[in-house]
């Protein structure tokens, strides 16, 4: 029992200050936070491409042309590790929901939506918890 | 004998009332028209009408036709040619005439008075000219003349033709016991037959016997003589006996007992004709041979729970098959059919309700086959208000080159009426499509705000439009990866 606590303590402690790591469909930057504050959705944002962890044109209006288009959501602080969802919804009707972890101390995230003909028209991305508390409403046009 | 037995037993109270009263409407109408011409022209056109449907029923195309033809005309010339007698009926008559009462079919004319009175115009060698209509309304043939309005009596007959006085010259009307008309002038008969010595009261009492069927009696000036004319005859009367004995005749008067015996009996006789008549009539339209007939009727919703909505139906109409005679389902109107659907035991959502019997309402005489569909899905739901975000719906395509970064909506939300449920599922309400093509700047447009699905309402109709500003920036060049 002591041993294995010896091995906690120096795991934090050793632990170099930040790293990224790769998650699904997302990247993470991690610094230290206290762990008792919730975690705050800092930036949210449509873009037509992921680029060295940073969306790429922003819009609110994309070409069906483009077959793909992401969901960036960027956490800081991220007091504890958790999921949170992006749900993409396509005049009102729940097309997908995609479940990513986000980690301490920041956190980076992203989800992708493949585009076929028929999905033209208004969408939303709910960025909400795993308790369906929702950060942030995206909304956004497909068009031909 | 059991299909006779069966037909009775099948009248609801309400068919015999039918009968009753319609039986009763054509009594009236005879009341009212008997006697005069018209009645006959009407029993002529029932006559032709009976022909027709003989025709009809054996196939004579053109001779249906014709008798149908015939039947038009003859209608048109009831009214054109008898105006004067259908008018005489309805003037002077109160309402109460029109669905009580008998009148009399003759009025009471005093002939002894007439008889008393000619009597001594002729002993007194006073010319006299006396008009006694009949049946047939003399308005048409005597002219001129000064309306009279008096009680008949010897007295007023004689100052009527006495020399001095200004009228004598002409002739008098009476009907009943009133005299109508004095000095009234009569068309001169053109038959070259006439007897020589006939002056011109002579003439002018055969021109109107000619023409209508009136007694007129004419008393001679020079000779004293006493003649009567009626239609083409003429009757030289030999003393008052005589007079009073022709003008009974010829008037058809009758023993007051006896004449209201008489005229009972043809009363009856015309009222158990109209109940026949009817029945016959009700039973052909009514108990014909059996026609189905399917007919589309909207749906009435009735008994909807307060403060709930009807938000949709499966079906808005439903295709009801009714039974009943070929007459009575050809004369079947929209307005006769009623289907109504009971909401009263349904909650919020979706309801199958079943159209019972009792809530279609047929016309009388037919009756209910099938129904379709008889289950119908009724959505109801509670009335609610939801502030609603509003989004932009872009349609076309935005230039290659650019990028649309912004868009904001003012207002950016508004506050949809609608059912509680439809509602529960709604977190976003759209503007109407707006084009990109044309973008090639920031800037502002309006669009109006689209309601799906249609039940849905606007609580602030004055704001149908919305703004939307939108920024719009030139599409960064790609980088090369030649690039430095």
């Amino acid at each position: 029992m002591r041993v294995f606590i010896v091995k906690l303590f120096l795991l934090f402690v050793l632990l170099p200050p930040a790293h990224f790591a790769a998650a699904e469909n997302g990247q993470i930057q991690q610094e230290q936070h206290p762990a008792n504050l919730e975690a705050r959705l800092v930036k949210a944002a449509m873009a037509e491409s992921i680029d060295g962890l940073s969306p790429v044109n922003e819009a609110v209006v994309f070409s069906i042309d483009l077959r793909s288009l992401v969901c960036f959501s960027e956490f800081n602080p991220v007091p504890a590790p958790s999921v949170i969802y992006h749900k993409w919804y396509h005049r009102g009707v729940l097309i997908a929901q995609k479940q990513l972890t986000i980690k301490p101390p920041r956190w980076s995230s992203f989800s992708s939506m493949q585009l076929r003909d028929n999905d033209i028209g208004p969408w939303q991305v709910y960025i909400t918890d795993d308790q369906g508390t929702i950060y942030e409403i995206l909304r956004f046009s497909i068009t031909e | 004998m059991t299909a006779v037995t069966d037909l009775v037993t099948s009248l609801r109270w309400q068919d015999i009332l039918d009968i009753a009263l319609n039986s009763y409407i054509l009594f009236r109408l005879y009341v009212l028209f008997r006697g005069t011409n018209v009645i006959r022209m009407l029993l002529a056109i029932c006559m032709l009408w009976v022909l027709k449907r003989l025709a009809v029923s054996l196939g004579l195309i053109v001779t249906s036709w014709v008798i149908q033809g015939i039947i038009a005309v003859a209608a048109l010339i009831i009214i054109i040619v008898f105006r004067n007698e259908i008018a005489g009926v309805f003037q002077g008559r109160n309402m109460r005439s029109f669905f009580w009462g008998m009148p009399q079919r003759h009025l009471q004319t005093p002939i002894d008075v007439i008889v008393e009175s000619v009597d001594e115009l002729a002993r007194r060698k006073l010319g006299a000219l006396i008009v006694l209509p009949l049946t047939v309304d003399t308005g048409e043939a005597v002219h001129g003349g000064i309306q009279w309005q008096g009680k008949l009596s010897q007295e007023m007959l004689l100052s009527i033709f006495w020399h001095g006085s200004p009228v004598h010259d002409g002739a008098v009307v009476i009907r009943g016991d009133q005299v109508l008309r004095v000095g009234a002038i009569l068309p001169l008969s053109k038959d070259a037959d006439l007897p020589s010595h006939f002056g011109t009261r002579h003439r002018a009492a055969a021109g109107l016997a000619e023409q209508t069927d009136a007694i007129i009696i004419v008393v001679s000036e020079e000779r004293g003589e006493i003649s009567v004319f009626k239609d083409t005859a003429t009757i030289a009367i030999k003393d008052s006996r005589h007079l009073s004995r022709v003008l009974h005749e010829q008037m058809g008067a009758e023993s007051g007992k006896k004449a209201l015996k008489g005229q009972g009996f043809e009363l009856a006789a015309a009222a158990l004709g109209c109940l026949v008549f009817i029945t016959a009539i009700w039973f052909s339209f009514a108990r014909g041979v059996e026609t189905l007939a399917t007919l589309e009727v909207p749906v009435e919703f009735t008994n909807r729970p307060s403060g709930m909505k009807l938000f949709s139906a499966s079906v808005s109409s439903v295709k009801v098959q009714v039974s009943g005679s070929g007459s009575l389902i050809r004369s079947i109107r929209p307005d006769q059919l009623n289907v109504r659907l009971n909401l009263a035991n349904t909650i919020p959502g979706s309801n199958e309700v079943s159209i019972k019997r009792e809530g279609i309402v047929l016309p009388p005489g037919t009756s209910l086959k099938q129904v379709e569909p008889e289950t119908l899905v009724v959505n109801l739901d509670v009335r609610a208000e939801k502030q609603l975000p509003i989004q932009p719906n872009w349609t076309g395509k935005l230039a290659p080159e650019l990028i649309m970064t912004e868009t904001s909506v003012s207002p950016p939300q508004t506050e949809i009426i609608g059912g509680n449920l439809t509602l529960r599922d709604l977190h976003t309400i759209y503007t109407e499509a707006i084009p990109l093509d044309t973008i090639s700047a920031s800037g502002t447009t309006e669009a109006g705000i689209m309601l799906l699905p249609s039940s849905l309402e606007l609580a602030d109709t004055s704001h149908k439009k919305v703004e939307i500003s939108y920024t719009v920036q030139r599409r960064p060049a790609a980088v090369s990866p030649d690039d430095p």
